[in-house]
């Protein structure tokens, strides 16, 4: 087993799941960490409950789930006896940038057509 | 009296640094694909595409999180107050670079790692997955890049 193709695998892996944990949030019913920018505070919950950002806790997630699926390649492919088939590191690095391009394409579309509800205009608010 | 935001009274200073660890970023990673379709062509500048994918590893990195912590700024005084009532496009865009950014970085990972392990002379397969994780990289750098210049052009924090 070459150390160069297991830790490739692992890292595809890692990306793979990294690009379907990122857009998950948006497909099932799954709590995110939420920041409040105006309150400085941090909610885990489906929806925000005002003006918010999931982008900090989608990005931690996603990276938890890479993490844990390298290690988990790692310790499972280190025992395999046999060396990977040059197929099977090019289908893996297929599948990392398919679902990496799907899930670019996914937001793509969405964000195309979005109408974003304006926060209100506070009363100490004056436009540069 | 404005919200109490966080890094609110340096959030100018965050986007220009955000810049410039970005404009070595964006050469960075575009000499890096050079060196990487090299691989492919029998061209083995091992040393220095090792040297290139520390540099994007290292300055990827410093430009995200520096885009971090200006985040909460432009979510408030830009976004909120002004780009999604006057400038819905602008809005998208800056999701869409979010977004690009935060699905790159495990590539720009794997990519730094398989560099330090990867010799492109034997590793043929390995190369060619290589190149593509580097071209995809090299193509959010300079879509992040063009949409924060086109963003921030239009409103900065």
């Amino acid at each position: 087993m070459r150390k160069a193709d297991l830790v490739f695998v692992a890292l595809a892996l890692a990306t793979a799941v990294f690009a379907i944990a990122f857009v998950v949030p948006f497909f099932t019913e799954v709590s995110v960490p939420w920041y409040y920018p105006l309150e400085r505070r941090w909610a885990l919950e489906l929806k925000p409950s005002g003006l918010a950002m999931d982008f900090y806790g989608r990005t931690l997630i996603s990276m938890l789930a890479a993490t844990v699926t390298f290690v988990i390649t790692v310790l499972v492919g280190g025992r395999k006896k046999t060396p990977f088939q040059p197929r099977t590191l090019g289908v893996v690095a297929a599948w990392a940038i398919t679902l990496t391009l799907l899930v670019i394409s996914y937001f793509g579309w969405t964000l195309y057509s979005r109408r974003p509800v304006p926060a209100p205009i506070p009363t100490w608010y004056e436009p540069r | 009296m404005p919200p109490d935001i966080a890094f609110a009274e340096v959030a100018r200073l965050l986007v220009v640094l955000h810049a410039l660890a970005a404009i070595v970023l964006i050469g960075s990673s575009t000499h890096h694909l050079v060196i990487a379709w090299g691989y492919l062509r029998d061209r083995h500048k091992v040393r220095l595409g090792r040297i290139y994918a520390a540099t994007v590893a290292v300055t990827y990195i410093v430009t995200f999180v520096l885009g971090l912590l200006a985040y909460p700024t432009y979510r408030y005084h830009v976004r909120a107050l002004f780009f999604d009532r006057y400038e819905v496009w602008a809005s998208n865009l800056f999701d869409m670079k979010e977004n690009l950014a935060a699905l790159a970085l495990p590539l720009v990972v794997a990519v730094f790692v398989v560099s330090r392990v990867m010799n492109p002379k034997e590793d043929r397969m390995l190369a060619l997955a290589y190149f593509w994780f580097v071209a995809l990289v090299t193509s959010v750098v300079w879509f992040d890049v063009i949409s924060g210049i086109l963003i921030t052009m239009t409103k900065g924090v």
